[in-house]
């Protein structure tokens, strides 16, 4: 008898020194929902948020949102001229998989991630066709249509997928910048939005692969002024990006190298009628990016990364056309120096045509198995961020003589992994120099310093469990932070004060039931404290947002059909994110997806 | 085991998922009290009075309505400012006024105006700067000192020795510039050490200051008594004066609009030149102008007549964009001579 002969490929990788959550949509963030949803739904990053729908940013660890880099395939996306990305422009549609790499993880991608990265993924797969519809509509007038499909063989891929995003965003909140406070009802929030993605991928040979890949995002969107502004109405904001990225990639045994070519191109349109002030930035930013390993023996590999940018902008507040050259290379050695014990070490370059070189930033972790299941970890590196194309060339007060920011991000640990249980405690210590903060000038113009001096720290845990008791099947997933982020005085009789909108103690936390086809979820996410004025003299109250859902998908051999509702803040939370910008309290959304595989 | 931890887990989530927030809004650390917001797009202007008859006066100019609200310090505190209030500055929600011949500093809301807290026993305070450090720096007319100013505690906390009177500052990286007009020169403070680091002499009254392009911009009249005055450009970088021009009346005010590129002088007359100071371009006239603002997006900018300096001055509102036409005209206290944009939406 003749047996069948199976390729066994060996999957073992070495733990790595550093912290990277790996998030995908699930029950407790549905696909097609915002990215910044998904990041405070499940990671531990402080995402501010001015609105459902409204501008958001990132930030890790106590740092600033332009500390956090954004990439998609590769490409940074975040804009050259504001140096940090709007995480509610993306949904995770078409999005295959989300990377949040803090601190070190994060910082060696290129310039900038001090904080941390958000690395987005969508990757045509082989040998699957199909096609996915999904609907969602809810309380807030909101209605999204998503459209997936894909094809291909063994050696070529395809895949396409779009959503469209319509609301008014329109709910009542309490006004509390009046007193008595007044219900009112949200006005001039209004949103449309698209994006797109596509890819394809081409097998070559054995062991090459060339992909192809585009995302497209449209987004027009009204901003309702603070509610404690003395005039209604909204400013407008209309932001259009088209990045595409070509890839080829080729693995043998003991070498790996992918090169990646990229274009992102962007504008901002921004007006006020009101105030007669109109804004409008373009920008192109040409990137390439190529990465080696080579297995030089069983216990030593080499990688070597070096990325290149070109970013070109135009502004109605630049003096002229701008530009900025930089140069980023990474190589790092990785030693399995035992089973048990793993050592990294690298070093960084960072060149840009106008900053003195980052000639020295090295980066070392280290790992340590204890037995099985556990082992502790740390890892520290040092990085800069170099100022962004507004802070050097805005005008007015744009300040060319600014210098990047200097930092060193460590971390040290615990981890376990047993199967079903994977949990990670964590210490963190990051101190940035020249932190740039923009500041009254001449008269009423704010210009861009070096002024501050930051150590952030904190504590993290990271628990997720899955187990099953008798039909039932549970996921539990609890994350935590603790941070200071603090200014360093530079007289002795200052005091330290906790940087603005940085919570000390944030967590999130959910548990999915899973029985048959049904899935029932509850999830919470609770935000403390957070400081709006530099002096500390004026806080953000703590608050706290549960959302229950339940889902049941129907399968028909080749079809299947989710059904669910969502029941958002449903403990009727009346909040604000950002200071005078209230968010809903308690909505329904409803969805269904349509899902044809053959 | 899994049943513990279920409990465990659903315990904890329903712990914070029952958090009762009972706040939304900007709170108070102080007292807990929710945080009323200021209000927006205002302007104060600062008039200074009668000398030693104690009636300055503080008025409310507002942008988007057009009107002026008089005397608005008595209004709420029902007391008078001082003698002399001599300028204007702010942050966060406070704003300070320098009341030179009275000697003190005050504080108040920006939001509601009332006194949150003064400094007094100063000799003659002229000109205030926070250094966003805790501090802030006040100088003088006849103290030979600039004081520095613990913000926390509302005192002074030491003292820099200085030549004369020490008048208009300008902050630039780390680093502070301090006119002296009695030297004359300008000191550069070192924030950092809270130290004059260096001094650069001149041969005029520095009376005006702004930083544009890694240069400091000085202007003034060559003697106190003079209509005759100098401008230098003077190089951050290499200490070479790149531009040098003349005026033939005494310069008291300079800003550099960086979206006209180009500076807006205020001399006897209020004037907009190129950056080499080839051409003048009178764009506002007054009996006695005393002060002017322009905005940030450089398309208004507010004047300050103080006219004959006994009688009632007058304020104006001007577009900078089109030829100088005027927006509001009102009159104001007497003698006229500071303004501040009170920032919008604060926090």
């Amino acid at each position: 008898m003749l047996l069948k002969v199976i390729e066994v490929e060996d999957t073992y990788t070495p733990p790595k020194s550093h912290t990277v959550e790996v998030l995908v949509p699930d029950d407790v963030v549905h696909e097609g929902a915002q990215l910044s949803e998904l990041l405070q739904r499940k990671s531990l990053v402080n995402v501010k948020n001015y609105g459902p729908s409204q501008v958001s940013s990132a930030s890790f660890r106590g740092s600033d949102p332009n500390h956090t880099q954004l990439y998609w395939n590769g490409i940074n996306i975040n804009a050259p001229t504001l140096g940090q990305a709007d995480m509610n422009l993306l949904t995770t549609s078409g999005i295959d998989k989300v990377e949040v790499a803090y601190g070190t993880a994060g910082n060696t991608m290129g310039n900038g991630a001090i904080g941390g990265s958000v690395n987005l993924f969508s990757e045509a797969e082989y040998g699957t066709k199909g096609i996915e519809i999904g609907t969602y509509a809810d309380g807030l007038n909101s209605g999204r249509l998503r459209l997936e499909a894909n094809a291909g063989n063994d050696r070529f891929a395809f895949s396409a997928s779009t959503a469209h995003f319509r609301s008014t965003n329109s709910f009542t909140y309490p006004d509390v910048s009046k007193q008595p406070f007044e219900t009112a009802l949200m006005q001039h929030a209004h949103l449309v939005s698209t994006n797109m993605v596509i890819g394809a991928s081409h097998k070559i040979g054995a062991k090459g692969e060339i992909t192809v890949s585009g995302l497209l995002i449209e987004n027009e969107r009204q901003v309702p002024r603070p509610i404690n502004a003395s005039t209604t109405g909204s400013e407008s904001l209309a932001d259009s990006n088209m990045i595409w990225a070509v890839g080829y990639s080729r693995n043998t045994e003991n070498w790996k190298t992918q090169f990646i070519s990229g274009l992102n191109l962007a504008s901002n349109v921004y007006s006020d009628t009101l105030y007669k002030v109109y804004g409008r930035n373009t920008y192109a930013s040409y990137q390439t990016r190529w990465i080696n390993e080579w297995k030089l023996s069983e216990i030593l590999a080499l990688s070597a990364i070096s990325a290149y940018h070109l970013d070109k902008a135009q502004s109605l507040n630049f003096p002229n056309n701008v530009m900025l050259h930089s140069l980023f290379m990474f190589v790092e050695a990785k030693w399995e120096i035992s089973r048990s014990l793993f050592l990294n070490l690298g070093n960084k370059v960072q060149i840009t045509d106008n900053q003195l070189p980052g000639l020295v930033l090295p980066t070392a972790g280290l790992v340590y198995r204890i037995g099985q299941f556990v082992g502790i970890y740390t890892n520290g590196a040092r990085t800069i961020r170099n100022p962004t194309l507004n802070e050097l060339h805005w005008e007015p007060g744009g300040n060319v003589g600014l210098k990047p920011e200097k930092a060193l991000t460590s971390e040290a640990g615990f981890f376990g992994n047993n199967g079903a249980f994977l949990w990670r405690i964590n210490g963190y210590y990051n101190e940035v120099e020249n932190w740039v903060r923009w500041l009254p000038a001449s008269g009423a113009v704010f210009s861009p310093r070096n002024l501050d001096h930051v150590i952030a720290k904190g504590l993290e845990g990271r628990f997720n469990y899955l187990f099953g008791l008798g039909k039932l099947s549970y996921n539990l997933f609890l994350n935590g932070t603790y941070t200071t982020s603090q200014r360093i005085p530079k007289l002795s009789s200052e005091e330290k004060r906790q940087l603005i909108y940085i919570p000390k103690y944030q967590a999130n936390g959910g548990i999915t039931f899973r029985h048959a086809n049904w899935a029932l979820t509850y999830h919470q996410h609770w935000v403390g404290q957070r400081f709006v004025s530099f002096d500390n003299s004026v806080f953000m109250p703590a608050f706290s947002v549960g959302a229950l859902s339940v889902g049941h998908t129907r399968k028909f051999s080749s079809h299947s059909l989710y059904l669910g509702m969502e029941v958002n803040n449903v403990w009727g939370t009346q909040y604000q994110n950002v200071a005078w910008r209230p968010m809903p309290g308690r909505y329904v959304g409803f969805q269904i997806d349509y899902t044809y595989n053959k | 085991m899994k049943l513990r931890l279920l409990f465990f887990f659903t315990y904890a989530l329903l712990a914070v998922a029952c958090k009762k927030t009972d706040e939304i809004g900007p709170q108070r650390v102080e007292d807990g009290l929710p945080f009323m917001p200021a209000k927006s797009k205002r302007l104060l202007i600062g008039c200074e009075g009668n000398f030693q008859f104690g009636n300055a006066s503080l008025h409310e100019y507002n942008i988007e309505a057009n009107e002026l609200t008089e005397n608005i310090f008595k209004a709420v505190n029902n007391r008078p400012i001082g003698d002399v209030l001599q300028s204007i500055t702010g942050w966060n929600d406070t704003i300070a006024l320098v009341v030179n011949n009275s000697g003190k500093i005050i504080f108040i809301h920006s939001a509601t105006y009332k006194v949150i807290a003064e400094i007094t026993g100063l000799t003659s305070p002229r000109y205030m700067l926070n250094l966003e450090n805790g501090t802030a720096l006040v100088t003088d007319l006849y103290g030979n000192e600039i004081y520095i100013i613990d913000l926390k505690e509302i005192r002074v906390a030491s003292t820099v020795p200085v030549y004369g009177w020490a008048e208009t500052m300008v902050a630039y990286g780390n680093e502070v510039f301090i006119a002296d007009l009695e030297l004359p020169g300008i000191y550069r403070f070192d924030i950092a050490t809270s130290k004059i680091i260096d001094t650069i002499l001149l041969d005029f009254i520095p009376r005006a200051m702004d930083v544009a392009r890694e240069e400091l911009i000085v202007g003034g009249p060559v003697d106190f008594n003079s209509n005759h005055s100098k401008i230098i450009h003077f190089s951050l970088d290499d200490h070479e004066v790149n531009v040098q021009s003349e005026l033939n009346e005494a310069i008291v005010q300079l800003h550099f609009d960086s979206i006209a590129n180009s500076f807006i002088i205020l001399g006897k007359t209020l004037y907009k030149t190129d950056w080499a100071h080839s051409t003048w371009l009178k764009i506002h006239t007054g009996a006695g102008l005393s002060r002017f603002l322009a905005t940030p997006d450089g398309k208004a900018a507010y004047v300050l007549d103080a006219g004959d300096y006994i009688n009632n001055g007058t304020f104006t509102a001007i577009d900078l964009s089109g030829n100088g036409s005027v927006i509001f005209e009102s009159s104001t206290g007497v003698a006229p001579g500071s303004l501040f944009l009170v920032p919008a939406n604060v926090p």
